[in-house]
């Protein structure tokens, strides 16, 4: 009885900090990854914490960066997506993203493309089955966080890439990362000609919330240039058998109080926000300068009021005031 | 000390007959989950589990000595805040998964990406406040029941060093090892742990899975629990107050955190050959020992 392939971890931890080799990498992550290094991985809270405090305190950086480098990539050559467990697969992917090998974009993209799941083990398990596929979608972003420039010599990975995010976008659980991802790279014309597809993609649920935490969020990007199309969309779905109804702004205007907002304003129908009211108002001031919110909270530049006007006035009389339904 | 084989194993054997004698109420589960550990798990300590071993774990039964948790006398540090070093991804994890509220990340958010907009945002406050207390409130970025693995978490009301955090941390009894990088403090008002009376003396069961623990004698009048200071690996002596702390919800406990990148290459390291020798007599004596703090 031993304390299986760790009994000698302290040792291997040294060896590999003052002498760092591919060979000694590709062994830890696969330590690491078939879960034998799990006590220290809860300590650090994921894979990649783990794997950056030992680079953190090799004797060599550069070497050990390196090492990592041939080492990880030489994991994934012999990785096959459908063979180990989803906690190997999940461990794997955890590391993709924060490092996006090149040989692994290839290896995630033929295999959603083939089985349309990461591994058709887990196409038998659906909950296993979406974790998974959702967590190489997610690994997939990290390759292309922005859109590539026009002509750039991986066009056609970005165009495979392109395609996966329109196939699982029709499907419930992965449409609020896709849809997100499409307006994020340019993909959808939201502005103009895809503005019908946009309002399908909306309907599906969890799309308008995730667009909204990352359009407001610390990742927004040119996410935030898209939130008045998204809105225009939301309040263009008017459910004609109920008055007053308006299902997608309704769900727009829930998650925007989930994240914080408060409407100040609701008589002017004027988009006001302010940040939760548990802390001081010195607090309040700080915090919320260097957020979009703040912006918004000069309301001058994003009305409710004046979108509607604008884009449906046939219909501003039953346009719901924003402290409807709330 | 001569070649030991697995100094695990032999930190183990100390420490499991140490805690046995200065809890002598919790030798018995102290021994059940070392058959647990043996007969079920087949390992020879439970320092280095694996991903399995902890799954078998986490599938015990209420009532057995791995939920039998915050078992030492309620206490409450006397200070104003107590302190915990962690990292983003272990802060959602330790979080009970359909309570995890992401509000400004998500959480499929990079590590990074989320650590650095903390150490933009916290350099940003510490410039405008031009005091040292540029806390920022957990509040706007995530919330969620805090619960810990095994259903509580280890905090202090030693004030981690913000400038200085690994020797902190070295204090505390943690090795470099098990500091991420990316380190963020949290720190948590004292008054609500007092009000709700989550806080305990950590028991040998609650330490019982870590190769640094030191347990409090029983029936004395230890108001805490006690690290082993690791700072000085040559001679080891008593570190900060720790205490555990049951499940929380992090909004109600108005949170606060510090971001700490701990990546410097000339950062103080302790690694476990430096202590292994000195823990084993640390260890080996502890259960005489009748010292308390």
């Amino acid at each position: 009885m031993t304390n299986d392939g760790v009994s000698d971890f302290f040792e291997d931890q040294q060896r590999l900090k003052r002498n760092p080799t591919k060979n000694a990498w590709e062994r830890e992550i696969e330590y690491l990854l078939e879960g034998k290094r799990q006590a220290l991985v809860l300590e650090l809270g994921s894979y990649a914490q783990y794997v950056a405090r030992l680079l953190a305190d090799s004797q060599d950086r550069v070497k050990a960066k390196l090492a990592f480098k041939k080492g990880f990539e030489a994991a994934i050559r012999s990785w096959r997506p459908e063979s180990p467990s989803l906690e190997y697969n999940l461990a794997l992917l955890e590391l993709v993203a924060e490092y996006t090998p090149p040989n692994a974009f290839e290896k995630i993209v033929v295999a959603l493309q083939k089985w349309g799941a990461l591994s058709p083990r887990e196409l038998a398990d659906p909950d296993a089955n979406q974790t998974g596929t959702l967590k190489a979608l997610r690994a997939l972003e990290f390759y292309y966080p922005s859109r590539p420039p026009q002509n750039s010599s991986d066009h056609k990975a970005f165009e495979d890439y392109a395609n996966l995010l329109y196939r699982f976008a029709g499907k419930f659980f992965y449409a609020p990362h896709c849809c997100r991802r499409l307006i994020e790279l340019k993909l959808l014309d939201v502005k103009g000609s895809d503005m019908a597809a946009l309002r399908g993609m909306l309907e599906m649920p969890g799309v308008i919330e995730e667009f909204l935490q990352y359009a407001l969020g610390i990742h927004r990007g040119v996410l935030e240039e898209y939130i008045g199309y998204v809105l225009d969309c939301c309040l263009s779905v008017y459910d004609r058998n109920s008055a007053h109804n308006y299902p997608l702004y309704d769900r727009f205007k829930r998650e925007l109080l989930r994240l914080g907002a408060a409407i100040l304003d609701p008589e002017r129908r004027v988009l006001v926000l302010s940040f939760r009211e548990s802390w001081t108002g010195k607090n309040i001031e700080l915090l919320t300068t260097n957020l979009t919110f703040a912006r918004y909270r000069q309301a001058s530049d994003w009305e409710v009021e004046e979108l509607t006007r604008k884009r449906f006035a046939a219909q501003a009389e039953r346009t719901p005031a924003w402290n409807e339904s709330t | 000390m001569g070649a030991i084989s697995n100094y695990q194993a032999a930190i183990y054997d100390q420490r499991r007959r140490a805690d046995s004698l200065r809890q002598p109420s919790h030798a018995h589960r102290i021994e059940e989950l070392h058959y647990t550990l043996v007969d079920e798990l087949r390992q020879l300590h439970p320092y280095e589990l694996t991903r399995s071993d902890y799954q078998k774990l986490k599938e015990l039964k209420e009532g057995s000595s791995y939920t039998a948790i915050c078992l030492g006398s309620h206490a409450a540090p006397p200070s104003d805040y107590c302190y915990r070093i962690t990292t983003w991804s272990k802060l959602v994890e330790e979080t009970r998964p359909e309570t995890r509220e992401f509000r400004f990340a998500t959480s499929g958010s990079p590590e990074r990406q989320i650590f650095d907009y903390f150490l933009s945002e916290h350099s940003r406050i510490k410039r405008e406040r031009s005091t040292d207390d540029s806390w920022l409130p957990l509040l706007p970025y995530f919330g969620g029941n805090y619960t810990g693995y095994r259903e509580f978490t280890w905090w202090t009301p030693f004030q981690v060093s913000t400038a200085n955090t690994m020797c902190s941390a070295h204090q505390l009894g943690c090795l470099n090892i098990s500091i991420g990088p990316n380190t963020i403090i949290l720190r948590c008002p004292v008054s609500f742990l007092r009000e709700k009376r989550i806080s305990h003396i950590p028991s040998a069961l609650d330490g019982y899975f870590f190769n640094i623990f030191r347990s409090a004698r029983e029936h004395s009048n230890a108001t805490c629990g006690r690290t082993i200071s690791l700072e000085i690996p040559d001679s080891l002596t008593l570190g900060g107050a720790e205490y555990v702390v049951r499940p929380f919800d992090l909004d109600e406990a108005q949170i606060s955190i510090w971001p700490v990148y701990l990546d410097d290459p000339a950062i103080h390291r302790i690694e476990f050959h430096e202590v292994r020798d000195k823990l084993l007599s640390y260890y080996s004596s502890l259960g005489e020992i009748d010292d308390d703090e």
